[in-house]
């Protein structure tokens, strides 16, 4: 009997209709529904969005820390300043030396005698 | 992300792990794998096909949503499954009552010819309608160890319970089993 019944077992074992294509679009779509989040994304949602605080220690360190904005600021400070200073002199810096208002005979004498100089070697 | 086909080499405790890492075609590989098992499991225990499938996808979705949570070398995922299905079919069969000989469904025929199979199919009829007999536990631990083939040790993993009892179950299961159909074994040209 241990013989027959053995081959009902494997008899009923030969026998499992195939899987139909219904049940599978159903298992498949389930996986897809209840697909967990990619580990990655989830520890990304999971913290909390940078503080104010946080982006300005950002800024700060994408640009060189506190030094680099002490020099910024100095430079900036420096420039204001030349910006509403008189510009007595700005004509002298760009070459029109005849120009200026200032120029006086004497500056012509110094410029003479130099010329000489130059001349006798 | 792998492809289809390179999945089939890989195994349960990683593609798990990629399909909770958003890859869907470990899913693919591990539904592929296992359903059209635990789809057989399930329709051996309830003899009805379509609430097999049902059966089989609910076990599938619970597979989906263990999956973050699945430790690796803990158990395999067939013997998982295995139990979840015995579970499920469990309630199922519990809410049915008076299983009578003409409840159990005609078993599929693949043969060509009915009339050649005839026999063959009222002898299977017999064997499920033996197996229904049985008490719950023992149908269960016949089916995964005689039809199904899983070794002791997952079947005890599967029902929750000591090699030992499954030893004991199936032997008792099988004993009896064979006394229900002695009875018909001229009918059904078992002697």
């Amino acid at each position: 009997m241990d013989r027959k019944l053995d081959d009902l077992f494997t008899a009923a074992r030969n026998n499992s209709p195939p899987v139909s294509d219904r049940l599978m679009d159903a298992v498949l779509a389930d996986a897809q529904a209840a697909m967990p989040m990619p580990a990655s994304i989830t520890a990304a949602a999971k913290t909390s969005p940078p503080s104010p605080r946080g982006r300005l220690r950002d800024f700060l360190s994408a640009i060189g820390g506190w030094q680099s904005v002490t020099a910024l600021t100095a430079s900036a400070c420096f420039g204001l300043w030349i910006g509403y200073s008189t510009p007595e002199n700005a004509a002298l810096v760009g070459g029109d030396y005849a120009a200026s208002s200032d120029v006086s005979e004497t500056d012509y004498a110094f410029y003479s005698d130099l010329d000489d100089l130059l001349t006798e070697g | 992300m792998m492809a289809f086909d390179a999945m089939t080499e890989v195994g349960d405790d990683a593609l798990m792990v990629l399909y909770s890492n958003g890859d869907i075609q470990a899913a693919q590989a591990l539904a592929y794998r296992h359903t059209p098992r635990i789809v057989a499991q399930a329709n051996r225990l309830l003899r009805d096909q379509a609430e097999a499938e049902d059966v089989a996808q609910d076990a599938m979705l619970r597979l989906w949503k263990i999956a973050p949570d699945w430790r690796q070398g803990e158990a395999k995922v067939s013997t998982w499954l295995y139990r979840i299905v015995a579970n499920l079919c469990t309630d199922r069969l519990r809410k049915r009552r008076n299983i009578g000989l003409d409840s159990i469904a005609e078993p599929e025929d693949g043969a060509p010819s009915v009339e050649a199979s005839m026999q063959a199919d009222e002898r299977l009829r017999a064997l499920h309608m033996g197996l229904a007999q049985l008490p719950e536990r023992q149908r269960i631990a016949v089916t995964l160890r005689h039809i199904d083939e899983l070794s002791n040790p997952d079947i005890a993993a599967a029902m929750g319970i000591t090699v030992e009892a499954v030893e004991s179950l199936t032997a008792r299961g099988k004993r009896a089993l064979a006394t229900i159909l002695n009875s018909k074994k001229q009918e059904l040209g078992l002697a």
